[in-house]
């Protein structure tokens, strides 16, 4: 059985007040780069770019990101780019607000801030995510939450994002 | 029925019957739309000073019930209506609107052509009027002479702190005429409320070490508050979450440098849509807006535009870029009006519980 | 943002009208391919029904005229390759051929799209169980029921939702009753014979006596949504609420339980995802209005939006067809009358509409009278007034079709008959509430006896009082003013008082009062928009003026009873449409929520008023028509109008009864034009009676009716000798008969009915009610129309009415004209059968 603990609503709140926060912390939107973890934390940093423009008035840039290679924890065979963005975006010297929609043992974001450092130095690293259920294995925190959902590691967190699952909602599921 | 007359200050006279307290009074007249709740109308302290005007020709219908008190009193100067009707709801089958009106000495007028009048007051800026046994000269005489009091919170807040207790966050409440509303809201989330009187300065609230302070509704023109109010929000929204509405909002946006005006007409109602400005979203709430944040006056660098009516144009929400502080214009409590924007309030809390981490 | 790829769309039509339909789904499609129209979206209509107006308005061509079923739809479909379907403006018949298809995966296989209704409401339409699921997903209360296999589980299904209960035994073999227990004996009774032979039962909450409410909602593409209307029902849960007086807005609501209502009904918007309209209904505990239960969703055109749109004054039809099309509730763009943001701005009201609804028992006395879950009205009249007394007063009065302005009563009920009316009710229900309140009745006992709110007992003690006063202080400016603003006529005090109602009038008149009228628009007065819907009150400020120096003022039929009367809606529409093309400014007089005829797109101005002589005086006095058009059953009314405005009157549609019938049967009739020189040959006509060749049996028709060239000239030359004996002229129908030895016989000359006239009209391709407005605005050019005649010989038009038996559960063996509820139509080639 699965159980919805964050609604359409609910979602389209966090996503909003992580907004306001990135304002808030990156004083404005300048000099700001949203990337996005595949696949679901590239839609959630489309969003939040979304949202930005439309307070800000400015184009916040979004690039997405493939950490499956930079995982330490996951045999990987193939050579594809870690970059899916259309063009060039250079993160040296730029804020960086890394996205995703579940921070769990931190290993995702940890291969991502590697993806990260090859492709240049940035000003800074912040990292947002929809939903941090706990049981870290390494030492990230997240500056921007949606919300705090503590699971038991037998659970299963279920993102969903209208882009791609029609639908928006954060469930748990058993194992 | 007594015969009775509403008159305005541009010189028309209506005549009426009586109901209610047969008093003579003096207050701005506005027009309220809300089709319901004409109980939490009454009872909305933001009417302190104002005779209202339904729109909605059949008031009273539902009696007088223990659910719909926005204030325990009402503080309006006159109810006008085209039709009202004594029905009882409670238990004992006694109260009824005319009662409940007579027991607050405030007048009320019926039989009038609350069309014809509100398509004459939309027309016009907002007036004066009395409800008066004769329309004479001495009656717009004495109409044209009477000054409204400019210390409305001052007389509708309260004079000492009092909780509305919780399991949850606790919540300081600064009351500039609170709306009952708000504290309903707040208990559904399980806060721990304070509310405080309206001169509470940010020391005492910080001694209270609370989660959030949310600013009340209320009436008349903020500018007619102390500055210390303002100096208050301005220290308080660096430390804590805030949250404002109505009165709050516009105190909010004057601590904030934004500029307040006043509208030509007044807008009571729940039939504008409202824009949020981050994701476009339409929303409909209760307004109840004399006076209104200038978008001009709005440094980019200090706050954001958060929603926009689309009839007017008004902006309807503000927030602090710096701090998780953030106010709407708008009622979002609804009492009476749409529950689209009742999750402002979680937002609030969600706000709150951000910060806490 | 309108979605290009949709240039040609098919709307399915809503066939013959029937109980729970009649010419609100035409008046929805006829709006609809406006809309359509407008953003240049090619229209198809497919329909059966002759009295439809979308069938004339859409370019021939593009009308199908047949019955609509899966195979026919899906004909046009191949043939036409449309990019879209529109089934919401068909009723459920649409609906359940749009499920077929959609089930049999042929609309996808052609690339067909269907628009205003999503495939999860689809699921959920006529599927109970699996709409209670849908309400449960999103939090909100469905009517609580379980399937038990035990007593035990019974009660304890009982303990948990409480007293009184329904109790349907499920079977295979047979269907059974739900039987109704109100406590733990009655529920140990009922079930003890239930569970021996493995069987189980539903076990459902009753909610017999609580009040009924209605919402109705649209929601974009981008998720927006606004409430239109609330509708109350004045009757409680066991009262059908298409049989219930329903009044708009919600009146004996609390604003927390109405704010409740209105986000439930967004929630299961969204659920849905629908994008276009919705209907809802709600069940409420009477003693705690938090406690409601969502019963019923529509996401549909039917009677309650029309009534919706026609209380608020928002262009519902034309605001849902764009959403249709994809554009969002702030794009669309109405016509200038309208404040732009209209489509956007949630409804508000300053007045009180009333729907009453209106009876076939005159005409089918063999139907159960009794109101209950089953609906049983046909059609419904509305008031509109600035007070809940003035619009209860205007619908009464509207729904009574006695031409005279007298108020009907049930003085002699007697105390028996009162008391089992009062729980039991029956068609003249508020005629009865009011009787017992004349009787003393107390409105705590009475709001108990019937479930209705106090509130109304309160208004109707008002009106009751008002009507004493009338009765006791006569021709007082004093009385007249009182019982104006609650909605009386001036009708009504003349026949009290024994005067002419010029006495009246004059009275008041002489002290400088006449009626105001109030636009019925969405702000409550915030914006000035141009609307041009009024009603009666008597206040301050009159908001309409006089149109023109030339308007021709159009006096509808009021509420749609049987026989004859959504043929008239129609024929009214098309009178106006045709008045205007000819020039003329047209108003409209009705108070039919679901007509046709007040279409704001069909007049430059509408009255919904009661048709009666006071009402009509007034308009006249403000409107100055030069031409007024009085339907023919309104002797009356004809009679008055002339005696006292000394207008031109003119009667269309032709009295039904009048004519020289000879009591003899009839089988055929010949079909003329006349005019005041010649009269012209148009058509034979089979008429089909259910009773032998009685003519009042007469209930289907078939043209051309084949006779020999000879003995067609010779009934010619006898029919035009007995029209030029008789004044008739316009359309004029000679009826014969066809003895047992096969001779013809003249058997009398009447106006062509409008039924005919419309199946003359279907059947040859020519408008005769446009050729009629001509003719009598001397327009016409006979000669050129004659041209026009097709060669009417190899195919047959046959139209057949239908009735409403079926739906009122009885068996009527000779159906007569006066039973029709509408007709269909089809054609055939000469050669098949």
């Amino acid at each position: 059985m699965s159980k919805v603990v964050v609604d359409k609503m609910a979602m389209q709140r966090a996503l909003t007040r992580i907004t306001y926060e990135i304002i808030e912390k990156n004083k404005g939107v300048n000099n700001l780069v949203l990337v996005g973890i595949k696949t679901r934390g590239i839609y959630l940093a489309k969003r939040i770019a979304n949202r930005l423009q439309k307070l800000e008035n400015k184009e916040v840039p979004v690039v997405g990101i493939d950490v499956t290679k930079y995982r330490d924890d996951i045999q990987h065979t193939d050579n594809e780019p870690a970059v899916l963005s259309d063009e060039a975006v250079s993160l040296k010297d730029k804020n960086i607000i890394l996205v995703d929609d579940v921070l769990f043992t931190g290993r995702t974001i940890n291969a991502a801030l590697s993806a990260i450092a090859e492709l240049g130095r940035p000003k800074n690293i912040r990292l947002a995510v929809l939903v941090d259920r706990g049981h870290r294995e390494l030492p990230i925190r997240a500056d921007f939450v949606g919300k705090n959902i503590p699971t038991s590691k037998q659970e299963i967190i279920n993102v969903q994002v209208d882009e791609i699952d029609d639908q928006d909602s954060v469930e748990i599921d058993e194992k | 029925m007594t015969t009775r007359y509403l008159i305005l200050e541009d010189g028309t006279s209506y005549k009426g019957k009586a109901f209610g307290a047969e008093a003579t009074t003096t207050g701005e007249i506005i027009v309220n739309s809300n089709m319901l709740g004409y109980q939490e109308v009454i009872t909305n302290q933001i009417y302190h000073n104002q005779i209202i005007v339904f729109t909605q020709p059949s008031i009273g219908n539902t009696g007088i019930n223990h659910k719909s008190f926005e204030a325990i009193v009402t503080n309006s100067k006159g109810v006008v209506v085209k039709e009202y009707s004594n029905i009882s709801t409670n238990r004992l089958g006694n109260l009824n609107l005319d009662l409940f009106l007579k027991q607050h000495n405030i007048p009320g007028i019926a039989g009038i052509d609350t069309r014809e009048l509100t398509r004459r007051l939309n027309r016009k800026q907002t007036m004066k009027a009395s409800i008066v046994d004769m329309d004479d000269e001495h009656a717009f005489d004495q109409l044209h002479a009477t000054v409204l009091t400019n210390q409305q919170v001052n007389q509708v807040s309260t004079k000492a702190p009092f909780p509305n207790t919780g399991d949850g966050y606790n919540i300081v409440l600064i009351d500039f005429g609170l709306k009952y509303g708000i504290l309903r809201k707040l208990a559904d989330l399980d806060c721990n409320v304070i509310v405080m009187p309206f001169e509470t300065t940010s020391q005492e609230i910080f001694d209270l070490d609370p989660d959030g302070v949310v600013l009340s509704t209320g009436p008349g023109s903020p500018r007619d508050l102390p500055d210390s109010v303002l100096q208050m929000i301005r220290e308080v929204q660096k430390e804590i979450p805030m949250f404002a509405m109505g009165l709050g909002h516009e105190l909010f946006a004057l601590a904030n440098d934004a500029n307040v005006y006043k509208l030509d007409g007044e807008h009571h109602g729940s039939n504008h849509p409202i824009r949020q400005v981050i994701t476009n979203q339409i929303i409909y709430a209760s307004q109840s807006e004399g006076y209104a944040v200038d978008p001009k006056s709005i440094i980019h660098d200090q706050l954001l535009i958060t929603y926009v009516d689309l009839v007017n144009g008004t902006v309807q929400g503000i927030r602090h870029r710096d701090y998780p502080a953030f106010s709407v214009q708008f009622s979002p409590d609804g009492g009476p009006g749409p529950q689209d924007s009742a999750d402002l309030f979680e937002e609030f809390l969600e706000n709150v519980s951000s910060q806490r981490r | 943002m309108i979605d290009n790829k949709i240039k040609k769309v098919l709307i399915l039509g809503g066939g013959p009208s029937k109980i729970g339909n009649e010419t609100e789904l035409d008046a929805a499609a006829f709006q609809m391919m406006t809309a359509l129209k407008k953003n240049g979206v090619q229209v198809l209509v497919i329909d059966n029904n002759p009295f439809s107006l979308t069938l004339s308005e859409v370019q021939p061509a593009n009308v199908f005229i047949k019955e609509i079923n899966l195979k026919n739809v899906l004909d046009v479909i191949k043939k036409e390759s449309p990019d879209a379907i529109i089934p919401i403006a068909g009723g459920l018949r649409a609906i359940h051929v749009t499920q077929e298809l959609l089930n049999q995966g042929i609309l996808s296989d052609l690339g067909v799209r269907v628009l205003g209704i999503s495939k999860e409401s689809l699921k959920v339409i006529n599927n109970p169980d699996k709409m209670k699921i849908a309400i449960n997903s999103i939090d909100e209360p469905a009517v609580p029921s379980k399937i038990v296999r035990s007593e035990s589980e019974a009660f304890e299904v009982v303990r948990e939702i409480g007293f009184p209960v329904n109790i349907k035994k499920v079977s295979h073999k047979e269907s059974t009753e739900r039987i109704i227990c109100n406590n733990a004996e009655e529920l140990s009774d009922m079930l003890e014979d239930e569970f021996k032979d493995d069987s189980v039962c539903i076990i459902e909450k009753s909610i017999v006596g609580y009040k009924q409410i209605e919402t109705v909602a649209v929601r974009d593409q981008t998720n927006t949504k606004i409430l239109i209307s609330g509708l109350e029902n004045i009757d409680a849960v066991g009262v059908h609420s298409g049989d219930s007086i329903v009044i708009s807005p919600v009146q004996t609501l609390g604003d927390i339980e109405y704010q409740s209502l209105r986000t439930a009904t967004f929630k299961m918007m969204d659920l849905l995802n629908i994008v276009g309209l919705c209907h809802i209904q709600f069940a409420l505990d009477p003693n705690d209005g938090s406690n409601y239960y969502i019963t019923k969703i529509n996401p549909l055109i039917n009677s309650s939006s029309a009534l919706a749109a026609r209380s608020t004054g928002y262009p519902l039809v034309y605001v849902c067809t764009n959403l249709l099309l994809g554009n969002s509730l702030p794009e669309i763009q109405l016509h200038a009358n309208y404040h732009r943001l209209t489509p956007i701005m949630e409804p508000t009201l300053d007045h009180v509409v009333i729907k009453m609804p209106v009876w076939p028992f005159d005409n089918v006395p063999e139907a159960n009278q009794h109101l209950n879950t089953t609906m049983k009205s046909v059609g419904s009249t509305i008031g509109v007034g600035r007070t809940v007394e003035e619009a209860m007063l205007k619908a009464l009065r509207s729904s009574q079709f006695s031409p005279r302005d007298v108020l009907p009563s049930m003085y002699e009920i007697s105390s028996d008959e009162l008391i089992s009316q009062l729980i039991h009710p029956k068609s003249d229900r508020l005629l009865v509430l009011i009787e017992a309140l004349r009787r003393g009745y107390q409105v705590d006992e009475l709001e108990e006896l019937t479930k209705i709110n106090q509130f109304y007992f309160y208004k109707l003690k008002e009106l009751l009082d008002v009507e004493e006063l009338i009765i006791k202080e006569p021709m007082k400016l004093r009385t007249i003013e009182v019982a104006h603003d609650h909605g009386f006529g001036d009708g009504m005090m003349a026949e009290t008082w024994h005067q002419p109602i010029e006495k009246v009038r004059e009275l008041y008149h002489a002290a400088g009062e006449y009626p105001t009228y109030k636009a019925i628009e969405p702000s409550a007065g915030e914006f000035d928009q141009n609307i041009r819907s009024f009603y009666s009150s008597y206040e301050i400020e009159n908001e309409s003026s006089q149109e023109s120096e030339k308007t021709a003022l159009v006096i509808g039929r009021g509420g749609n009873k049987l026989g004859p009367n959504t043929a008239a809606d129609y024929y009214t529409a098309e009178m106006l449409i045709q008045l205007h093309r000819i020039g003329y400014k047209t108003i409209v007089m009705n108070n039919n929520p679901n007509a046709l005829s007040l279409s704001p797109q069909i007049s430059d101005k509408q009255y919904i008023e009661p048709i009666q002589l006071g009402a009509i005086l007034n308009i006249i006095e403000l409107e100055k028509p030069v031409r007024v058009f009085i339907p023919g059953n309104r002797h009356f009314l004809l009679k008055q109008l002339k005696k006292y405005t000394g207008l031109n009157v003119q009667v269309l549609p032709p009295d039904q009864e009048t004519g020289v019938v000879l009591p003899k049967d009839v089988t055929y009739a010949l079909n003329f034009f006349v005019t005041q020189d010649e009269s012209y040959f148009i058509s034979t006509e089979k008429l089909i009676s259910n009773n032998k060749s009685d003519l009042d049996y007469v209930t289907a028709y078939e043209t051309p009716y084949v006779l020999g060239d000879e003995a067609l000239q010779r009934d010619i030359e006898e029919s035009k000798a007995h029209i030029q004996s008789s004044n008739w002229i316009g359309l004029v129908q000679i009826l014969f008969n066809q003895n047992k030895k096969g001779e013809s016989e003249y058997v009398g000359i009447r106006p062509l009915r409008l039924t005919e006239t419309i199946f003359l009209s279907r059947a040859t391709g020519i408008n005769w009610v446009r050729a009629l407005v001509r003719f009598y605005t001397k327009r016409l050019d006979i000669n050129e129309l004659m041209k026009n005649m097709p060669d009417m010989s190899n195919r047959v038009t046959h139209m057949q009415a239908t009735f409403p038996f079926k739906q009122l559960n009885v068996k009527v063996d000779h159906a007569n004209s006066s039973q029709e509820v509408g007709a269909k139509i089809k054609f055939r080639l000469v050669d098949d059968k």
